[in-house]
């Protein structure tokens, strides 16, 4: 019988005492490995994701949703911008590569992405199955999407699987099917720019014909609010509504405006540039000299970050306090568990254990109890994790779930945190054990 | 002789200065601590298993100055050579009957000879109580597993702190009894400390303490 069967033994002998300290510590270590694990596989996909895009152009607006709607496909685009702007930049001689999307349509909530094949050459997608789209209305499927080739799919405008506007006059052929790539791309469908400009700008002469057979009140039941249309086409279409004197007039001409411009409009342009020194420059002169707005998603992601990082600091700071606190009940268990066993302690000195050898026991049961209490707890906290990722939609296209499972160097250290808190708090009573006066107790009398 | 004490005083802080007669104690030999409580009985026997460091004289074991050795070996002598039966047993009430005599193994860092935990459980009768727990045990197999825990490693001394005083004379009979026959099936010498006038005559060597806190003992 070493240390740890007695102390197994002793612990046992208390199980309500045992299990609560267990937990406590189990609740710290699950809280830090949860935070840890979440921020560290959110930057890694923010990184993953955003490999081999420098600089993201779209509308003016606000930088970290340009960013969020184009790279990582979790958040709406404010706006459209000219497809003259894409041109541009094609032949611009500090880009390597400059890649359009039109984004605005959905099917059953993945994403339709209308760019070029060079989309799906940055993040080095390889097909299960098929090829990429070379004609009208070809589609190219991610892994998660579910779809087979030559499936044909109607794509529903915006962003939500639940909109009723569905683009049903012209469908969608799928021809290819991408492996996971662990991107972003998993989830979405790739297709030619042309294929997303020609359905918005039918879509408009929908409405036009709509709204001649029916009431005015009939633009308010379809998805202009959905931010996809290029901004000054809601304006128009604000305006309309402000000025109904006018509204007969007008309407048709802007529609057909409407239509115009989005055959030439696009979401935004990625670009790969040639020189990392540009990364800094060429973003900045894009801001000061158009209308359009660069963000650089390597640097939006840290700001956005670093913003997120004092909810992060609280909960690490959370989980802290736990791990502390559990140190303060493990302590505060031992103690007692030691005046009850004093007599317990001065048999074993009798019967030739050294002090050294009452201390070990004492450190075993804070051991046993850290380091079970921390191994549940990184567990804990792995589900923890996964239960966010799961539950958190945005999340999923950025972190993949099953990675979070996955074992993680630091779970090491979480542990090494747990058994670090137990020893400290078995040091004072597994010194108490040591310096027991086993004299003055056996002379004291017994318990 | 394996035990020898000479000239042994304790003086504590805030305590009576105690101090004790001579004892030579060999293998086989049976002695009586006969004295009333406050005489300084379990002090002498704390300093006589190494427990307690003497402020005046010397205890030899086995021809050696117990206290010019370190307190890790004395504790390993004690381990292995002494064997204790206290008054209140003390089993420990989270390991079963046999993991509690197996203690005295386990704490000298010594295995006993082969059989000899089966040997005792039978002739303890405590076969059938082998797993249990001390709660699950009568008083005379709780007595019968501390005297069993004691004998396990056959040491040189066994040293009982008043075993009997708290028993009826029957049951004071049945422990003394056990405790002689396994002290001698052990080749063990036996130092039994009490202020139990009933066993008197069961001892060759009787060495009476006075009181010797008679100013505190009111």
């Amino acid at each position: 019988m070493n240390a740890f069967t007695l102390a197994i033994a002793s612990l046992r002998s208390r199980p309500m005492h045992s299990a609560l300290c267990t937990a406590a510590v189990a609740a710290g270590i699950a809280l830090l490995c949860a935070v840890f694990l979440l921020s560290q596989s959110v930057a890694a996909g923010f990184a993953r994701n955003a490999q081999g895009i420098d600089v993201v152009v779209g509308t003016k607006g606000s930088p970290l949703q340009l960013v969020l709607s184009s790279v990582y496909h979790a958040d709406i685009p404010a706006g459209n911008i000219p497809m003259h702007a894409y041109e541009e930049f094609e032949h611009h001689p500090h880009i390597r590569q400059a890649i359009p999307l039109a984004l605005g349509d959905n099917f059953k909530g993945f994403r339709m992405v209308g760019t070029t094949p060079d989309y799906l050459d940055v993040y080095d997608a390889a097909f299960e199955s098929g090829q990429v789209f070379s004609s009208l209305f070809d589609v190219v499927a991610g892994a998660d999407t579910g779809l087979k080739i030559g499936e044909k799919i109607a794509v529903t405008h915006g962003f939500l699987a639940s909109g009723d506007d569905v683009h049903d006059d012209h469908l969608y052929t799928v021809t290819g099917v991408l492996k996971p790539s662990g991107t972003v791309l998993d989830k979405l469908l790739v297709t030619q720019v042309e294929s997303v400009q020609r359905l918005h700008a039918g879509h408009h002469h929908e409405h036009d014909s709509d709204d001649h057979d029916g009431e005015e009140e009939g633009h308010d039941g379809h998805d202009h609010d959905d931010h996809d249309h290029a901004q000054h086409t809601d304006d128009h279409h604000q305006h309309d509504h402000d000025d109904h004197d006018d509204h007969e007039d007008h309407h048709v001409h802007d529609d057909e405006d409407a239509a115009h411009d989005a055959m030439h409009q696009i979401t935004s342009v990625l670009l790969q540039l040639r020189s990392p020194a540009d990364v800094m420059r060429l973003p900045r002169q894009i801001n000061e000299d158009s209308h359009l707005q660069a963000a650089v998603p390597s640097y939006e992601m840290a700001r956005f970050t670093k913003s997120l990082g004092i909810g992060r600091q609280l909960v690490v700071a959370l989980g802290a306090g736990f791990v502390l606190l559990a140190g303060v009940m493990l302590w505060a268990t031992l103690s007692s568990g030691l005046a009850l066993r004093r007599y317990d302690l001065a048999v074993l000195r009798v019967l030739g254990a050294t002090p050294r050898r009452l201390a070990a026991t004492v450190l075993a049961e804070a051991f046993l109890i850290a380091g079970f209490g921390a191994v549940m707890g990184v567990v804990c906290g792995h589900l923890v994790a996964y239960g966010t990722v799961l539950s958190i939609d945005s999340l999923q296209g950025i972190v993949l779930p099953h990675a979070v499972l996955q074992p993680q160097i630091m779970d090491a250290g979480f542990i090494l945190i747990g058994l670090l808190a137990g020893l400290l708090a078995s040091l004072a009573p597994s010194l108490t054990a040591a310096r027991t006066d086993i004299a003055a107790l056996l002379a004291k009398g017994r318990v | 002789m394996f035990l020898i004490s000479e000239n042994l005083g304790v003086h504590r802080k805030g305590a009576v200065n105690l101090s004790f007669p001579d004892l030579r104690i060999d293998r086989n030999d049976n002695v009586l601590l006969l004295g009333p409580s406050g005489s300084g009985k379990t002090t002498l026997l704390s300093v006589l298993a190494g427990l307690l460091p003497p402020t005046t004289g010397t205890v030899r074991v086995g021809g050696d100055d117990f206290y010019a050795l370190s307190a890790a070996a004395r504790d390993h002598v004690r381990g292995r050579q002494f064997g204790f039966v206290f008054q209140t047993l003390h089993l420990l009430p989270s390991l079963t009957l046999s993991q509690n005599i197996m203690l005295a193994a386990d704490m000298a860092g010594r295995a006993p000879e082969a059989g000899r935990l089966d040997h005792l459980l039978d002739t303890l009768g405590l076969v059938d109580k082998a797993h249990r727990k001390p709660d699950a045990l009568s008083q005379g197999e709780q007595q019968r597993a501390a005297i069993a825990r004691a004998v396990l490693l056959r040491p040189q001394i066994i040293i009982a702190d008043e075993p009997t005083s708290a028993l009826d004379d029957d049951n004071a009979r049945v422990v003394m009894d056990l405790l002689q026959d396994q002290a001698g099936e052990a080749g063990a010498a036996l130092l039994v400390a009490t202020h139990d006038n009933r066993i008197t005559e069961r001892f060759d060597t009787v060495l009476t303490l006075e009181n010797q806190m008679k100013e505190d003992a009111a």
